[in-house]
């Protein structure tokens, strides 16, 4: 294939002839760009300190490695000894490791699972046969047309950067599966074809923790904790604010959400 | 034939060694299996320019067959993935060629039995390993 290109639109241009039906999915270019050039600087723009304590904020120091990593342009022992040389004190790192740590843990279960990552590993903890999830992912949903103002917005932002921030990623699976009750393995579909760090083990197997195959509880979450990791960016211009399906104690939510009586 | 190529794959985008001729494959199947969309691509695309890399697209195992024949090549040399798919493709190359599969560098070097039943599990036995600065 070629190798001479004027621009990154010259090469998209190339790319949507060559590959039509990868364009007509999604014709986007990601702002990310590929090349270990890229990924050299993105891992000396780090911060495992600040990452500590802001990460869970949408506007928090994310590292954005993680396409670098899923496609081995980076390894994860070269980015933690990075890390470490970046803080005054191993302990300041260990956040930021742990998660690099999530990474390897994910990998280690596909090499033993294989293709079984796309079955449910255990029953859900929701009260909740697997009869009871639908298959498919809702038109309204895929198209972001489902009038929540966060939802929609993480939908068009997966779909023309490619990236999600993990907890937006956590947010949108649970109203996936526990709000709409779709099976995770169509929500973890759409995020495979969009997320340039998709990864059949990290991706398949972060959509089990939040539907509770793979743990022992499922993870939700309500408005209040949206908001306050958002900024309130979304329920600020959400046409359905103060009433939409989020709202209320986890207690009330839980009761309304599941079958069985679920730990907080 | 006593000569080596280097097979780059999506899960590992780097060289394996330098000065050996290298190719990496479009999959066509695993594109269309994950949907994958032009952005997955481009990025893939962009990390291919900056390596001496022949580009091509199709069937893996038997374009990294046809360019080793093209190079008069008998052994490929690949980076390891635990992706079943690699699995698969690394197999059927072996009916042709002598196949030398590399560990990557290790995140955690743990000799012991690992518990992967929960992360918390894992976390236990590698923490000490992986906190302490080496």
């Amino acid at each position: 294939m070629r190798r001479d290109f004027t621009s990154r639109d010259d090469l998209a241009r190339y790319l949507a002839e060559q590959f039509p039906a990868a364009a007509e999915r999604a014709a986007e270019i990601s702002p990310i760009p590929g090349g270990a050039r890229a990924a050299g600087e993105t891992l000396a723009a780090i911060e495992p300190g600040r990452y500590a304590f802001s990460r869970n904020y949408l506007n928090g120091p994310v590292t954005k490695l993680s396409p670098y990593i899923r496609h081995g342009i980076l390894n994860l022992a070269e980015v933690r000894r990075h890390a470490f040389a970046q803080v005054r004190e191993a302990a300041h790192a260990a956040k930021f490791i742990v998660e690099l740590a999530w990474r390897d843990y994910w990998q280690r279960l596909y090499r033993s699972w294989g293709e079984e990552i796309w079955r449910d590993r255990e029953p859900a903890k929701t009260g909740f046969g697997a009869a009871a999830y639908s298959e498919e992912l809702p038109s309204d949903v895929r198209e972001a047309r489902t009038g929540l103002a966060c939802m929609d917005a993480f939908v068009r932002e997966l779909i023309t950067t490619g990236y999600l921030h993990n907890h937006a990623r956590m947010w949108f699976a649970a109203y996936l599966v526990h709000w709409r009750r779709v099976r995770w393995q169509s929500g973890a579909r759409f995020f495979l074809s969009h997320l340039l760090d998709g990864d059949p083990a990290s991706n398949n197997l972060s959509w089990q923790w939040v539907a509770s195959t793979f743990s022992h509880k499922p993870y939700f979450f309500n408005r209040e904790n949206l908001e306050k990791y958002s900024g309130g960016v979304y329920c600020r211009t959400c046409p359905v604010r103060g009433r939409c399906d989020f709202e209320g104690s986890y207690e009330a939510l839980a009761d309304r959400l599941f079958r069985i009586e679920v730990p907080r | 034939m006593n000569r080596t190529i280097q097979w780059i794959h999506p899960d590992a985008m780097r060289l394996v060694e330098a000065d050996v001729p290298a190719v990496f494959v479009f999959d066509e199947a695993e594109i269309e299996a994950e949907a994958w969309t032009l952005k997955r691509l481009q990025f893939l695309y962009e990390t291919l320019l900056e390596l001496p890399v022949e580009i091509r697209r199709g069937d893996v195992a038997a374009e990294v067959w046809r360019f080793a024949r093209e190079h008069g090549a008998d052994r490929v040399i690949a980076f390891d993935s635990v992706n079943p798919r690699f699995g698969a493709q690394r197999e059927s190359l072996a009916a042709h060629l002598k196949v030398d599969v590399r560990e990557p560098e290790p995140f955690v070097d743990y000799r012991g039995h690992l518990d992967l039943k929960r992360f918390a599990r894992y976390w236990k036995r590698v923490e000490p390993l992986l906190l302490e600065e080496s």
